[in-house]
């Protein structure tokens, strides 16, 4: 297992090299130039080249990437062209806002999700199973933004339950902070919820049909030992790639989520970044974020032998 | 006895008239007016802060947010005109090409140290660099920055140029007074925590969270009444809690929520809900007219739109009104000039424009030689407003044949394009020049300075006279210039709407559009 995990870490390098000379490439080939958004609606052609100049932007392509790549084989993401603020502090800041929040929701997810994909794939074909069907698809077709906004008029608004805005982390106040997250993670852990029940219903029927299900009925198990002992756990294996999925994507930043609820996040961060043409901070975020989706692939692959002892590492 | 009978008599009316007095103290109305010391404000903006130097950044959010923890040595009045902040006075030569500022005594930086004339050197110079400054070039007209003695500056230039003191009043950035050695401490620039002079100190970043200030006592200004970002700068609050809220209905809920007191940016479409529900709870609504100016720019070296009779063909289908309407919902009023309504540069010339005639527009046309061919009208989402003026612009042209395709592009995009000159026609806005002269420097976008020379000229013979009447006059012949040659179509200035409860007291919602804290107090 450990020979395994090493060569994994030995493939990381290679896939980020290629994704930071990837993200290097596109986001320098995005029209819009920074020095003319750090100068705003009243800059002169002059303005621009002089702070391009300072910024070091008009120097070669291949010459800035290669700075870029030196400073970051060094640990240096470099610094934001407009806070000027070092970017792995600023990640670091805001990555734990998005973890948390992904983590809540799914949480959240996963309760919701596991029985009720189990109960509807258990009373298949049955009101039970149709109401479950119409659930998962409201689930993954209402947009974030709407529910989101719903929620807080609601919950916020009408009865003052929850705050509309701001942020306090759960790891300087757990129980205060928790009151801020609960409105953002039920919003995101609602499509989760939806996406992975509906994965977690297809898998329980795939299984529910085999032999060995059969076999440990016969053998005169209780419906709740066959169905939670036997079923569920092979079941899991391909729900858990989803679970992974769907978890690192969203710790890529919850944009949607992270912008209605006013989270200082990740994703909503990286996305203000875009807009300002903030190179080295969408650099840094995105390289970032491949590096945390290859490690929670890296996982979710390593939990695959516990569900299926077929699974070998070699 | 009767003299006894006198002073009783005066007593007693001087008693009733103290009672009264303390009666009217207490009475709710009055007590409200009385400014109160102590508590905090929460305000929301509509962006997070992106720098925290004042020097290294123009985004207004910055600017809002540093003008209370720095000062600039001169500031905008509500009229536009010059208020001595940092110093206390200041004077130019004959030919003003030599000013001399003298500082206000006593003045600390949050560190406790007193501001003096290095303090002022060390930061013009600092602003003068363009390494650090994107406006450096602004001031390159500057040969030398003398500290004459503790408390007298004299900065000299290379020729005649009455427009300088402008430069030193920009609102964004905040020329503002730094002191070297927390600099130095910081690493040259300021990250996190910076130290300027103003009535409220910097405490806390939350990068998406809040920017937390905190007033500083030992805070000595300027005197006279508050007039835009000059006069008496006192603060009541003990802290001022800045909370980004970018999605508008998100800021309207939390307004109603109390979770913030005051809103910077009350979205014009809740307008209507204010009149029937907001404001019998409470709320008060601000509407002024701003300095911020939306326009159309021609491209006058590009295909079709080098021909004038096409732009004035253009200008005459325009109905400033309609499009003004579109735009922002009523809450803005057309104007064909550069120069805001209300400022002291704007005489009555500056209303002549193309009156809205779409025969006459199609007649134009057809002098032209116009046949249909695509004109590309730029504009972005970024700003809804630029969106709404180019459709309506749109709609106004295609309703007298012009062919006009909407190019929708990323903020960053329309930037270059407008810097670089590279467009036929782009829907733009920006913050508003208070100095004319700067705004008219804006033509150079459209290419019609390379084409009018005289319009160079006036720039230069503005930026050298501070006679009131004469720049009146210069910047007519500009507008002339402009009716004439149509390269751009100024439409409107907008409003100002920002909303606050109550309990909020003393608060003016200014040109600008900064919300200034200075002033304001609760009465909760």
């Amino acid at each position: 297992m450990l020979k395994y995990i090493l060569k994994r870490l030995i493939y990381l390098i290679p896939t980020l090299i290629l994704v930071a000379a990837l993200v290097f490439l596109l986001i320098h080939m995005i029209p819009g130039d920074p020095a003319a958004v750090i100068l705003g609606p009243d800059a002169t052609a002059e303005d621009v080249a002089s702070v391009r100049e300072a910024l070091g932007l008009d120097r070669p392509l291949y010459e800035q990437f290669v700075v870029w790549l030196g400073n970051l084989v060094q640990g240096d993401f470099g610094v934001s062209i407009h806070s000027k603020r070092p970017v792995i502090d600023s990640i670091g800041e805001r990555f734990p806002v998005t973890l948390c929040l992904t983590t809540l929701a799914l949480i959240f997810a996963l309760i919701i999700a596991l029985p009720s994909g189990v109960l509807a794939a258990v009373h298949h074909n049955t009101n039970k199973d149709y109401l479950f069907m119409i659930g998962t698809i409201l689930g993954v077709s209402i947009p974030g933004f709407w529910l989101g906004l719903m929620a807080l008029l609601v919950f916020s608004v009408q009865l003052g339950w929850f705050p509309s805005t701001g942020f306090v982390a759960m790891w300087e106040e757990f129980w205060e902070g928790l009151r801020y997250m609960i409105l953002p993670a039920i919003t995101l852990g609602l499509f989760m919820a939806a996406v992975v029940a509906r994965m977690v219903r297809s898998s329980m029927l795939e299984v529910l049909r085999l032999e060995y299900v059969t076999h440990a009925r016969a053998k005169g198990l209780s419906e709740w030992k066959v169905v939670t002992k036997h079923a569920l756990k092979n079941a899991f294996a391909p729900t858990l790639t989803t679970i992974g999925i769907q978890y690192g994507m969203l710790l890529g930043g919850a944009v949607v989520t992270e912008t209605v609820f006013s989270l200082p996040g990740l994703g909503k961060y990286l996305v203000v970044s875009i807009y300002m043409r903030d190179y080295p901070v969408v650099q840094g975020c995105i390289l970032f974020i491949a590096l945390v989706y290859v490690l929670i692939n890296m996982i979710v692959d390593l939990l695959y032998g516990y569900f299926d002892p077929r699974v070998q590492y070699s | 006895m009767s003299g006894i009978c006198f002073m009783l008599k005066k007593a007693g009316l001087v008693f009733t008239a103290m009672a009264l007095l303390l009666a009217l103290s207490l009475a709710p109305g009055f007590a409200a007016d009385k400014p109160k010391f102590g508590g905090g404000i929460t305000v929301g903006l509509n962006t997070d802060l992106t720098a925290v130097d004042p020097h290294t950044s123009v985004a207004v959010v910055n600017a809002i947010v540093l003008h209370h923890v720095f000062e600039p040595l001169l500031a905008y009045g509500e009229k536009l005109e010059l208020m001595p902040v940092a110093c206390e006075s200041w004077e130019a030569n004959k030919d003003c090409s030599v000013y001399t500022f003298h500082l206000r005594k006593g003045k600390l930086f949050h560190n406790g140290r007193e501001m003096v004339a290095e303090d002022v050197k060390f930061s013009l110079e600092r602003v003068m660099d363009p390494k650090v400054s994107p406006r450096a070039k602004h001031f390159s007209s500057v040969t030398a920055v003398e500290a004459k003695d503790k408390y007298t500056v004299v900065v000299k230039l290379n020729k005649p140029f009455a427009g300088f003191p402008h430069l030193l009043a920009y609102i964004n950035p905040v020329i503002a007074m730094v002191p070297k050695e927390e600099l130095a401490k910081q690493g040259g620039i300021f990250k996190d925590h910076p130290i300027g002079t103003g009535p409220y100190m910097f405490a806390e970043w939350k990068p998406d969270r809040y920017i937390l200030l905190k007033k500083f006592d030992k805070y000595t200004g300027p005197t006279g009444a508050r007039s835009g970002l000059g006069g008496e700068r006192i603060a009541y609050l003990d802290t001022i809690k800045l909370v980004p809220l970018p999605e508008e209905s998100v800021s309207i809920m939390a307004l109603l929520n109390k979770e913030i007191d005051l809103l910077q940016y009350f979205p014009p479409k809740y307008v209507e809900k204010y009149n029937k529900d907001y404001a019998k709870k409470g709320l008060k609504l601000n509407e002024v007219p701003g300095l911020s100016w939306y326009q159309v720019y021609f491209g006058v070296g590009k295909p079709v739109t080098n021909n004038l009779k096409f732009r004035q063909a253009c200008a005459y289908a325009i109905d400033l009104d309609k499009v003004t309407q579109a735009a922002y919902l009523g809450h803005a009023r057309s104007n064909p000039s550069v120069i805001a309504r209300g400022s002291v540069y704007r005489t009555d010339y500056h209303d002549t424009w193309y009156k809205y005639d779409p025969a006459k527009a199609k007649a134009l046309l057809k002098e032209a030689g116009y046949k249909g061919e695509p004109v590309v009208l730029d504009t972005t989402k970024k700003y809804i407003a630029m969106f709404r003026q180019a459709v309506a612009v749109q709609a106004a042209l295609q309703a007298v044949g012009v062919n006009v395709k909407l190019n929708v592009v990323e903020w960053p995009v329309l930037l270059k394009k407008c810097v670089k000159g590279d467009f036929q026609m782009l829907s733009y806005g920006a913050g508003g020049a208070p100095n004319p002269a700067l705004a008219y420097a804006y033509l150079k976008r459209s290419g019609l300075e390379d084409t009018v020379p005289r319009l160079k000229e006036i720039k230069e013979a503005a930026l050298m006279t501070a006679d009131l009447g004469q720049l009146q006059k210069l910047y007519e012949e500009a507008h002339r210039i402009t009716y004439e040659q149509v390269p751009w179509i100024q439409l409107y200035n907008y409003n100002y709407l920002q909303a606050h409860w109550n309990y909020v007291k003393g608060y003016k919602t200014i040109n600008t559009g900064f919300p200034i804290l200075w002033g304001v107090w609760l009465d909760k």
